[in-house]
């Protein structure tokens, strides 16, 4: 699969949310796969049907404080994004491996988990609960959206991230502990060097012939 | 003539979806190659696309419910 991979850096949801939409026409045009790298500022996210009763602070108290809560095209319930956290948008034509949603979902996964090895961290798939665990706990949440066999959305992998915006929700509806990788390592993880690996995870995963 | 908007085969495994969000109502135009409802299955939003120009006749899964893989959700009629 040829990609190209862009890095957008600190960028609000609504943003890249837009540059992706840009993006899925590109992939339409060329049928070259991107992937996008970014963080975003603090913000709670909803999948299509997510329920708000998951929000266990009333989500209206997070315009105080300028925190926007937003339900966008992706499955899933709600979640965190923030600060420290790395995300991952696979804009991939999936016309170009395999039109098969629960494989695609399988191999971001094994990107993570791979990505986490070099690490010295452990993690697992946990049977029916999409996601990245370490053991009991969740470290990276996946939810993407489908158009034309193209995905959009993608990952979130907590690396250094404030845990503490999730116990204002049920992260992905359930009853769940976040982690991350300074959680797990007991030390603030270089941020750089988990990008790298996070493209390598990914060239190693889906076979990518990287166009930039 | 009328065709049938069936939920596609998504991937082993995935036997049915949950109809989250129709792009269109009953009466409304279609363009060949627009999508037209989401449907949800694990933690991915799949758009189906008409893949013929006409009319929605009538939307036979509503929001909310779910469907089998192969089920046909609506009608469209040619124009």
């Amino acid at each position: 699969m040829k990609c190209h991979i862009k890095d957008l850096g600190l960028i609000d949801f609504s943003e890249a949310y837009q540059v992706q939409k840009q993006i899925i026409q590109d992939v339409l045009h060329d049928a070259n796969s991107r992937l996008l790298i970014c963080e975003h500022p603090a913000v709670f996210t909803m999948g299509r049907i997510a329920d708000e009763k998951f929000f266990l602070v009333d989500p209206k108290a997070f315009s105080t404080k300028g925190i926007d809560v937003i339900r966008t095209d992706r499955g899933g319930e709600v979640t965190f994004h923030g600060p420290g956290q790395m995300i991952a948008y696979p804009i991939f034509n999936l016309s170009d491996s395999t039109k098969d949603l629960k494989i695609f979902l399988r191999k971001l996964e094994e990107v993570v988990i791979d990505l986490l090895k070099y690490f010295g961290i452990v993690a697992n798939r946990q049977n029916g609960y999409t996601g990245v665990w370490v053991k009991e706990k969740k470290i990276a949440s996946v939810g993407i959206g489908v158009k034309k066999w193209i995905s959009y959305h993608g990952i979130g992998l907590n690396v250094n991230t404030d845990l503490s915006f999730f116990s204002m929700i049920k992260p992905c509806g359930l009853n769940v502990t976040m982690t991350s990788m300074a959680q797990e390592r007991g030390h603030i993880v270089d941020y750089t060097t988990v990008k790298a690996k996070l493209i390598e995870a990914f060239i190693k995963e889906f076979k990518l012939e990287i166009l930039n | 003539m009328t065709y049938k908007i069936e939920v596609p085969f998504l991937g082993d495994g995935i036997d049915k979806v949950r109809v989250c969000s129709w792009h269109c109502k009953s009466g409304d135009d279609i363009a060949k190659g627009d999508d037209i409802v989401e449907v949800e299955a694990d933690k991915a939003v799949f758009n189906i696309t008409c893949e013929h120009k006409g009319r929605l006749k009538e939307i036979l899964t509503r929001e909310g419910q779910d469907a089998a893989i192969g089920q046909t959700i609506a009608i469209i009629e040619s124009l």
